[in-house]
């Protein structure tokens, strides 16, 4: 019996002892160019690499936990995984819950609708508009044009927005401005058009995409050092060019 | 846990409270009256149609609420067809598809409730009744269905429990139900266990008030026999 604890035991520091070489990253992959399921299957994009080139940096095994955007925090805190890279806003709300690395990514949002219906975002008054539930984005237009008649639809994924933008059950979807731009080279077929200009309020949207981690992590500090590394080796400038060349 | 975010998230939670409730009255209603006239065509054995309910029971007990919502509200989007008709107003709106669905589902489990409830009442209350000289159609609206249905009642009250707590996978569909704005909420708050142990207590509540009206319209159709 003694044995068995004792096996049981070191069987259980060795397991702890590898956790810590392998970092989960949860992600809500249908949000492209930055993390999305591509054609074998696989989660691809720009945060799995800049990921992957993180782990490699702190020799460290990587996999990636693909779950709805609204529970990514939660699943956080509740230690389903270990960060978080999913197109992250660093916000002020989120700093109470969870803490970021240094911005690896400066985006802002922009309203997009089909060309010729909308030109201005006064324009939204009494108009629906789609957005991902959880997002920076719902909690900008909740805050900012709900009360002036703007119907709020939540989406689990800023793709079904998009959806439903093409067959006109939303009049526009508010998005960043690369997902959106993404979304209309691939799927907009020249239709789709910018409403008014690109927003950035650091209020809502921070100061560009962070890694999440569990408050108090040391991870953190191990995460940002990858990331200076790869700015100045050019590794981060690699994966930019392979996602966002023109 | 704290009394004050509770305060502050109540009324929020609230919101969603009347859409909740108009889903799920107008798709009772609705699936009452196909579930009923499902089951007279059941009953009646009306051939073609028969073997259409039987279908509609087989797809809609056969699989997931959800499964039925996402199909009638993203499945008219594939047909362009579909989109140019007059029928797109209607399936654009995502209140109607819901609706359907929740209609449709309730439908298919109330005529199999109603249907066995008619094939309990005793062949002696047809002859009787057939016997005094009512046609088939009286007998059966007269004597049948009415007894059928106070013997169908306390399953039919589950019934209109089950679609009730259905409604909270509207949200799905981007419906602002009380589950919406739970999951809204959430989202903002990340206080999940406060947010969604108020929703369910919210739920839990409006599920005693029907069982309570349940049991008293129990209790007046079934006077007779007690």
């Amino acid at each position: 019996m003694k044995k068995l604890i004792a096996t049981l035991i070191a069987a259980t520091c060795i397991t702890s002892v590898q956790a810590s070489d392998n970092i989960r990253f949860g992600m809500e992959a249908t949000y492209p160019p930055f993390e999305f399921v591509g054609d074998n299957n696989q989660i691809e994009g720009f945060d799995v690499d800049l990921a992957n080139a993180i782990c490699l940096e702190l020799k460290a095994e990587c996999s990636f936990n693909n779950q709805p955007f609204d529970s990514l925090i939660p699943s956080l805190k509740f230690r389903r995984f270990d960060a978080i890279i999913s197109g992250m806003d660093i916000t002020p709300d989120r700093l109470k819950q969870v803490d970021f690395s240094q911005p690896y990514y400066e985006n802002s949002a922009v309203f997009i609708a089909s060309k010729g219906t909308l030109s201005s975002i006064e324009q939204l008054k009494g108009q629906s508009v789609g957005v991902q539930n959880g997002s920076t984005h719902q909690q900008y237009v909740i805050d900012k044009l709900e009360a002036n008649g703007v119907t709020v639809r939540p989406y689990d994924s800023v793709q079904n927005a998009f959806l439903d933008m093409t067959s006109g059950r939303v009049n526009a979807v508010f998005a960043d401005t690369a997902v959106a731009n993404e979304w209309m080279t691939q799927k907009g077929d020249g239709q789709y058009q910018h409403v008014g200009p690109e927003i950035k309020n650091p209020d809502y949207f921070g100061i560009g995409y962070g890694i999440a981690v569990r408050k108090g992590n040391p991870l953190k500090g191990k995460i940002d050092t990858a990331l200076n590394t790869l700015k100045s080796n050019g590794t981060y400038q690699q994966i930019q060019n392979k996602y966002f060349a023109n | 846990m704290n009394f004050e975010a509770i305060m502050d998230y109540l009324p929020q939670l609230l919101r969603g409270l009347e859409t909740t409730l108009e889903l799920t009255f107008a798709s009772l209603f609705s699936g009452l009256a196909l579930a009923l006239l499902f089951t007279l065509i059941l009953v009646l054995r009306f051939k073609p149609l028969e073997w259409l309910v039987k279908t509609q029971i087989l797809l809609f007990t056969g699989t997931p609420l959800l499964v039925q919502i996402f199909l009638i509200y993203y499945g008219p989007t594939q047909f362009k067809g579909l989109q140019e008709s007059f029928l797109w107003p209607l399936l654009s709106e995502p209140w109607f598809c819901a609706l359907l669905a929740l209609a449709l589902n309730s439908a298919a489990y109330s005529t199999q409730l109603f249907k066995g409830a008619v094939d309990a009442v005793p062949v002696g209350d047809w002859e009787a009744a057939l016997a005094l000289g009512m046609s088939k159609r009286q007998a059966l609206t007269r004597i049948i269905l009415p007894h059928a249905i106070r013997r169908a009642l306390p399953a039919y009250g589950n019934e209109m429990i089950l679609v009730m707590k259905g409604t909270s996978l509207v949200s799905t569909i981007t419906l602002m139900d009380l589950m919406g704005y739970a999951d809204r909420l959430n989202a903002r708050t990340y206080d999940t266990l406060t947010v969604f142990a108020l929703a369910g207590l919210i739920y839990l509540i409006m599920t005693g008030i029907m069982t309570l009206i349940i049991r008293l319209m129990e209790k007046k159709a079934l006077a007779f026999s007690q």
